[in-house]
């Protein structure tokens, strides 16, 4: 299966849906998957290929850049998730006139999930919303599904651990279930 | 020779102790108008507080002293009337309220109050809350040490800039290091040393980190433009009631991540090695082996910087001090020969550095130490 992962946010950016989409890549990688990633250096994950999208360009040149490679690498895949985001969701809804691969919004960034309550923003997301196979909302709960650290004055919470697994499992199965 | 030394080392402290004595009677006046006296001990004047200066920033002259309220309470003074010294006390200043303000910072940084900011007889005065901590950073269990370090390396790497829009907004305030900015600084004490009758095996070992750097330059690139402290060491913070205070924003900038995690760590493999080893581990089991490697980069960096910084006090010292600098230089070569291996520097020459450095630091010095870390 074929999958490209847009995401405004990834290691070494911080904030929680930056080793989201980490973790999320490396699980996929039983599939082709190409990222296109907003950022400058990202960190490499084994067997996937990505182009990046700088972000110290002006907005207009990102979102120039951004049109051509959603457009380039989604007209040929099986399945697209976008990680929300104001600027991963305008040219992702400008280019779904373009294409027909299905769209997953993946609401991975909570205060992005605020930001699009309001103004241009909230526009922009209904219109995407209306263009997508589905969305997927992660848990509030970031230990969920963000990787464990390991301490040295911790013990190894298994539970936890396995409370993941099982999380992961059925992530990816979802995610796969979009692909038509 | 040793005679220019000796003249060099003793005009140093006759001019620190000019600068004190036109200082401080006028320090005293003014603060004094506002309902504070300086104390009697004076920690931070002390020993070889006249040879500080950091070599990588623009640090001006300034005093940093204690006073105390009219309730008795200590406060902390930071004073100067030098032109550099005043522009490194507003710095510090703007750092500390563009901080709060940042929209893309994920956490924030505890600073003490400031208690007042005066502007009187061509001086500048900060007086801020001092944060009285039940025992110093080194003092606590390694449990906690690992903690608190911990939590505020994690903090500083809570802010990055990485829009136009980030940059513009941190450009004004703060200073932004790139890769190449990092390789510049590198060849300046490359270049220092050499003109400085340094061993050439020192110099060869800065010469063989320098190479590393050019070469691994994309992982320092990687890992830019976080918020990141130049001086990270247990003595710019504080801990009271399980809050970190941080003490000097002047040394804030924007730059790669682990400028502040290398000070520390190079900080730690003279203070304490196993809070080292435990950090170190920490990033091997929990980060990108990239990250890895911009750590060791900026390690190598920052141990080049360490050695420029005690080479150039050799030049300002004489006798026992001057041999200490001497001692300091070697010492940290060797470390920078064990980081060149990703190595830690044997016990032995650590525990061997400490005992020559304690029989060589004067009596002011060694009471300026106590409690520091």
């Amino acid at each position: 299966m074929r999958i490209t992962v847009i995401t405004p946010l990834f290691p070494p950016d911080i904030g929680a849906p930056a080793p989201y989409v980490k973790t999320l890549l490396q699980k996929l990688n039983s599939h082709q998957v190409h990222a296109i990633i907003y950022g400058h250096l990202p960190e490499s994950v084994p067997n996937i290929t990505y182009t990046t999208i700088d972000k110290r360009s002006s907005k207009f040149v990102v979102l120039l850049k951004a049109i051509w490679e959603i457009y380039h690498a989604g007209k040929n895949c099986d399945l697209i998730i976008i990680n929300n985001g104001l600027s991963t969701e305008l040219p992702t809804w400008l280019v779904s006139y373009f294409i027909r691969t299905p769209i997953l919004l993946c609401l991975s960034d909570q205060l992005a999930k605020q930001a699009s309550e309001f103004g241009l923003y909230k526009q922009v997301h209904q219109l995407l919303k209306n263009r997508i196979t589905g969305t997927i909302e992660l848990p509030t709960d970031e230990k969920l599904f963000l990787p464990i650290e390991k301490l040295p004055f911790a013990s190894i919470d298994d539970e936890m651990n396995v409370q993941q697994n099982t999380w992961w499992i059925e992530h990816v199965a979802k995610i796969e279930s979009y692909v038509k | 020779m040793l005679k220019l030394n000796l003249m060099l080392n003793n005009k140093s402290i006759q001019n620190w102790q000019d600068y004190l004595a036109s200082e401080l009677p006028q320090i005293s006046y003014i603060i004094e108008k506002h309902g504070y006296t300086l104390t009697e001990d004076q920690p931070h004047i002390k020993g070889e507080r006249f040879l500080m200066q950091a070599v990588t920033t623009t640090a001006g002259k300034k005093l940093i002293l204690y006073a105390t309220n009219q309730a008795g309470k200590t406060v902390v003074v930071k004073a100067t009337r030098d032109w550099a010294g005043k522009q490194e006390l507003l710095h510090e200043r703007k750092c500390r309220t563009l901080l709060h303000q940042l929209n893309f910072s994920y956490d924030t940084f505890h600073s003490p109050t400031e208690l007042a900011f005066l502007e009187q007889n061509k001086f500048i005065i900060v007086i801020t809350e001092f944060i009285e901590q039940t025992s110093s950073f080194l003092d606590r269990p390694i449990e906690e040490q690992f903690s608190f370090s911990l939590t505020a390396l994690k903090a500083q790497e809570g802010t990055r800039a990485t829009t136009a829009g980030h940059i513009r907004s941190i450009r004004k305030v703060f200073n932004y290091r790139t890769s190449a900015d990092y390789l510049n600084l590198h060849t300046g004490f490359l270049t220092f040393l050499k003109q400085n009758a340094v061993t050439d095996e020192i110099i060869n070992l800065v010469f063989q980190s320098h190479e590393k750097l050019t070469q691994q330059q994309t992982y320092i690139e990687q890992y830019g433009g976080f918020l990141t402290h130049t001086d990270f060491v247990p003595h710019n913070f504080r801990i009271k009631d399980q809050t970190l205070y941080l003490l000097d924003f002047s040394s804030l900038q924007f730059g790669n991540k682990h400028e502040s995690w290398a000070r520390f760590l190079n900080f730690m493999t003279l203070y304490n090695s196993e809070l080292e080893t435990l950090l170190i581990n920490y990033v091997e089991q929990n980060r990108a082996p990239e990250e890895r490697e911009s750590l060791q980069l900026m390690r190598l960096f920052r141990l080049g910087e360490i050695i420029t910084y005690y080479a150039k006090n050799v030049a300002q010292s004489a006798d026992a001090l001057k041999t200490l600098n001497q001692e300091r230089v070697q010492f940290w070569a060797d470390v920078l020969a064990a980081e060149l291996q990703n190595t830690r520097v044997s016990r032995e020459i650590v525990t061997n550095y400490q005992t020559s450095r304690d029989q060589l630091r004067s009596k002011e010095e060694k009471e300026r130490q106590v409690g520091l870390h």
